[in-house]
């Protein structure tokens, strides 16, 4: 951590736990939960999906890239990389073919190529939202949450819950990223 | 195809986040586990506090099912963040026995009650406090998982070490030191090999 840390804050007022106000949060945090198992699975996956841009919202390139917690190498712009990748390694679980080439390339290329270009954010954003939709596009194919798929056999449901869990944990990450970048905190 | 039970999937991945927050407390000293290592004072047995509190309530009392565990830093007037940190009384071994006595009334609640059972969170607004069982589960799995994200960070500003979970593959607490006695031991043999030249 570097010595000069910047003070906390939240723009959230009604709870401030939370990263924004009710009204201008677009997750569905509070109230009733949807119906039904797949509704509720998508719907914390949505969530999560929807923490990791918000965590990322109103930082130039150079704070999106910054390592701001060293020695670890991670920086939001490298989860946003990284979850990319992951949606789309996650076609090859489910599937018998031949796997998908990487989209940057070596281990760790998604993170260790998050370099602070305009260009380079625009296309972290644009491969998550196509990777997340072709993800869930090839899922959809798969009502039967029990229905076991690709060579190691996972259920629907659970890949399903091992999505929600991997946005969270980097959702864990990006919290403190975010923290040392310019103090932002909240769920 | 072949069904599963959804139970056995959602409690195994339960397991596996709070395996993996417990882990990253490994081979730590007591100092270790409680320096806070963020501006907001994160700090690795805090989170455990934290979890614990997160199971009981939504797993527990959520449901009509109270544990009756102490929490006097949840309660009413207790003073802001108390349990996200250890007081030099609370030992690593309370706050971990408590942990997996949470773990275990948690996994009671989930085996006695249908997934689709409602309950209410105490804590959330009138009218908007209902959730199913599968609901409060996937929200405690994730929620673990969000603070052992915390927890990945913290570690790795202790000593170094990082990993999704023991033993899948990324770096384990402790190899740090196997490391750096491989590494030594490999500038020995550099020495040596130029010292016989």
């Amino acid at each position: 951590m570097s010595d000069h840390q910047p003070a906390r804050w939240t723009q959230a007022t009604v709870y401030p736990d939370m990263w924004a106000d009710p009204d201008d949060d677009p997750r569905d945090s509070e109230g009733v939960s949807p119906d039904g198992e797949l509704a509720t699975l998508q719907d914390f996956l949505t969530s999560y999906r929807m923490t990791l841009r918000m965590k990322c919202e109103g930082l130039d390139p150079e704070q999106l890239a910054r390592r701001s917690v060293p020695p670890s190498t991670m920086s939001l712009l490298g989860l946003l990389r990284h979850l990319a990748e992951v949606e789309r390694d996650w076609r090859n679980w489910i599937s018998d073919g031949d796997p998908l080439p990487k989209l940057y390339g070596k281990r760790d290329g998604d993170f260790d190529g998050a370099v602070a270009e305009q260009a380079v954010v625009d296309a972290a954003y644009a491969d998550l939202a196509r990777e997340q939709a072709a993800t869930d596009a090839e899922l959809a194919k798969h009502p039967d949450l029990g229905a076991r798929l690709g060579k190691d056999g996972d259920s629907v449901r659970g890949l399903m819950v091992h999505r929600i869990e991997e946005y969270a944990r980097h959702c864990g990450h990006a919290d403190l990223l975010r923290e040392c970048v310019d103090g932002r905190v909240g769920q | 195809m072949t069904a599963t039970d959804a139970k056995t999937d959602l409690h195994f991945y339960l397991q596996s986040a709070r395996d993996a927050l417990l882990w990253k407390l490994e081979r730590l000293s007591e100092y270790d586990i409680r320096r806070p290592l963020t501006p907001t004072g994160t700090n690795l047995l805090g989170l455990v506090k934290h979890t614990a509190g997160v199971e009981l309530g939504y797993l527990g009392d959520t449901f009509g099912r109270p544990s009756g565990e102490p929490l006097p830093w949840l309660e009413d007037g207790a003073e802001v963040n108390a349990d996200m940190w250890a007081t030099a009384d609370e030992s690593r071994e309370d706050i971990v026995n408590l942990y997996r006595r949470a773990w275990a009334h948690a996994d009671a609640t989930l085996d006695a009650l249908a997934l689709d059972v409602v309950g209410r969170v105490p804590w959330w607004p009138d009218g908007k406090d209902e959730v199913t069982l599968h609901h409060a589960v996937v929200r405690v799995i994730a929620d673990t998982h969000r603070h052992a994200g915390h927890a990945d960070i913290v570690r790795e500003l202790i000593d170094g070490s990082v990993g999704m979970n023991e033993g899948n593959g990324s770096m384990a607490p402790g190899d740090s030191a196997w490391w750096e006695d491989h590494r030594s031991r490999l500038e020995r043999a550099a020495r040596d090999a130029d010292r016989d030249a």
